[in-house]
């Protein structure tokens, strides 16, 4: 599993985000609320979801392909 | 392994995943239709329930015109939707005959105000003093119910909401009437204009020649000379406040089918070239132009850095696309729509955590669009 840690962590904080409501707090960015804490849970999950699509799989894949390389070699 | 080939290959990774990311969410995200028939339930339920306050109790709290224009984009939704399917026309002319008379109760109540940002206790150049914003797009969902059926007392009041608005656009300068102490919104004065136009139809009049001379006034005063856009907004004489904005263009370029379809493609397309962008399958519209300032304003939303996205006129850009058949663009903005503003359903419906009442609102009624606005060209052809 070493190496493969960044993309997991990603993916675990990704989904305590979402069961915490982070996905509904994003209403916050549109401007209807002002409240902090609303605010700060969805920032907090818009950057966690964006890491999680866009950061975690190429960081998943490249792990995978240098493992299978390594056991190769 | 050695670092340069580690880097090499995160890289590649990258490079593979990222133009692959728009066919992964194609699986999963629901087909246009499919979608539209999920937010209009959503948006149809507190109207249904009556928990309806409840439901715009935030958003009327921070701005009163998010809870208005949703209202319009709903009705407008449902009576395409109601043209399209007469299976559902009894449902929906119950919702939208709802909708009119809480509208008209809460304007009846505090006057135009109900739906105005503070600013417009202001006073208005025009001696009337009444907001073309409120009585556009009023008139507008009047006209639009009535082209589903007739009803009496919603002929009435259209007929005199939109004596009111000829009479103020004719007393303007520049054939336009003020949504605030002035200010005229292109987005309201076309929204006005379609509505006349609808109404035509509806009420059996013809003010084609005042929709014409409009046009030939916007032609000569209202575009903006680097760009040839619309600009967004302008004094009651005429003297130009704010340049061409996305959330107006996309709006009014769609408003204009019904007044001048030239005019109206000639505008989509100058602004789907200065205001959209897309790369690797995600589309998106930019606020201001290129060659103009980036300015964060009630209208554009949070405007995204680098790429200088902007939600407001992103969300009316996917009602210019259905507008005007341009099936790519479309599916470039939903699919960035399912990516960055947060779907969530339940029980068959559906909306966007991030898009609010009014994103959700023009989303729903961009994937219903069609049937009025045909209706009305196949009547006027």
């Amino acid at each position: 599993m070493k190496g493969f840690a960044p993309p997991l962590i990603i993916l675990v904080a990704c989904v305590a985000l979402h069961l915490a409501g982070g996905r509904q707090a994003t209403a916050a960015l549109a401007g209807i609320t002002t409240d902090g804490f609303d605010v700060a849970l969805g920032i907090a999950y818009v950057v966690a979801w964006l890491a999680t699509v866009l950061v975690a799989p190429p960081l998943a894949i490249a792990r995978l392909v240098l493992v299978i390389r390594g056991t190769r070699a | 392994v050695r670092p340069t080939v580690r880097v090499l290959v995160l890289v590649l990774a990258f490079a593979a995943w990222l133009p692959t990311l728009h066919l992964v969410l194609d699986v999963w995200r629901p087909k246009p239709a499919e979608l539209g028939t999920e937010l209009l339930a959503e948006l149809r339920e507190p109207w249904q329930e009556g928990s309806i306050d409840v439901a715009i109790a935030d958003e009327r709290a921070v701005n009163p015109e998010w809870d208005f224009m949703a209202r319009t984009f709903v009705v407008l939704a449902l009576a395409n939707e109601s043209i399209a399917d007469p299976d559902r026309r009894v449902t929906n002319l119950a919702t939208i005959d709802r909708i009119l008379a809480d509208t008209l109760a809460r304007e009846a109540a505090d006057g135009m105000h109900a739906f105005l940002l503070p600013y417009g206790r202001g006073p208005f150049v025009d001696p009337e003093g009444n907001s073309l914003f409120v009585d556009g797009e009023l008139a507008l969902m009047l006209a639009a119910r009535l082209t589903v059926a007739p009803d009496r007392a919603i002929e009435i009041e259209l007929r005199t909401r939109i004596e009111r608005i000829v009479a103020q656009m004719e007393r303007g300068p520049v054939l336009s009437g003020e949504s605030y102490p002035d200010e005229c919104w292109t987005f309201c004065n076309t929204t006005a204009l379609a509505a006349i136009a609808l109404s035509d139809r509806a009420l059996d009049q013809d003010h084609g020649e005042l929709l014409q001379r409009w046009v030939a006034m916007a032609r000569e005063r209202l575009v903006d000379p680097e760009t040839g856009l619309l600009v967004s907004s302008y004094t009651l004489r005429g003297e130009v406040l704010d340049g061409p904005e996305g959330s107006s263009l996309w709006m009014s370029a769609h408003n204009l089918l019904l007044v001048d379809p030239a005019f109206a493609r000639e505008q989509f397309a100058r602004a789907r070239e200065e205001l959209y962008g897309s790369a690797l399958g995600f589309g998106w519209a930019r606020e201001w132009p290129e060659t103009g300032d980036v300015r964060v304003d009630v209208d554009s939303g949070p405007i995204v850095p680098v790429l200088d996205a902007s939600p407001g006129s992103s969300g009316l850009a996917v009602l210019a696309a259905t507008a005007f058949g341009d099936e790519d663009m479309r599916d470039e903005l939903l699919r960035s729509l399912e990516l960055a503003a947060f779907p969530i359903e339940e029980n068959g419906r559906r909306h966007y955590a991030a898009a609010g009442l009014i994103g959700n609102g023009v989303v729903a009624y961009a994937l219903h669009f069609g049937p009025l606005w045909h209706a009305h060209a196949r009547a006027t052809r």
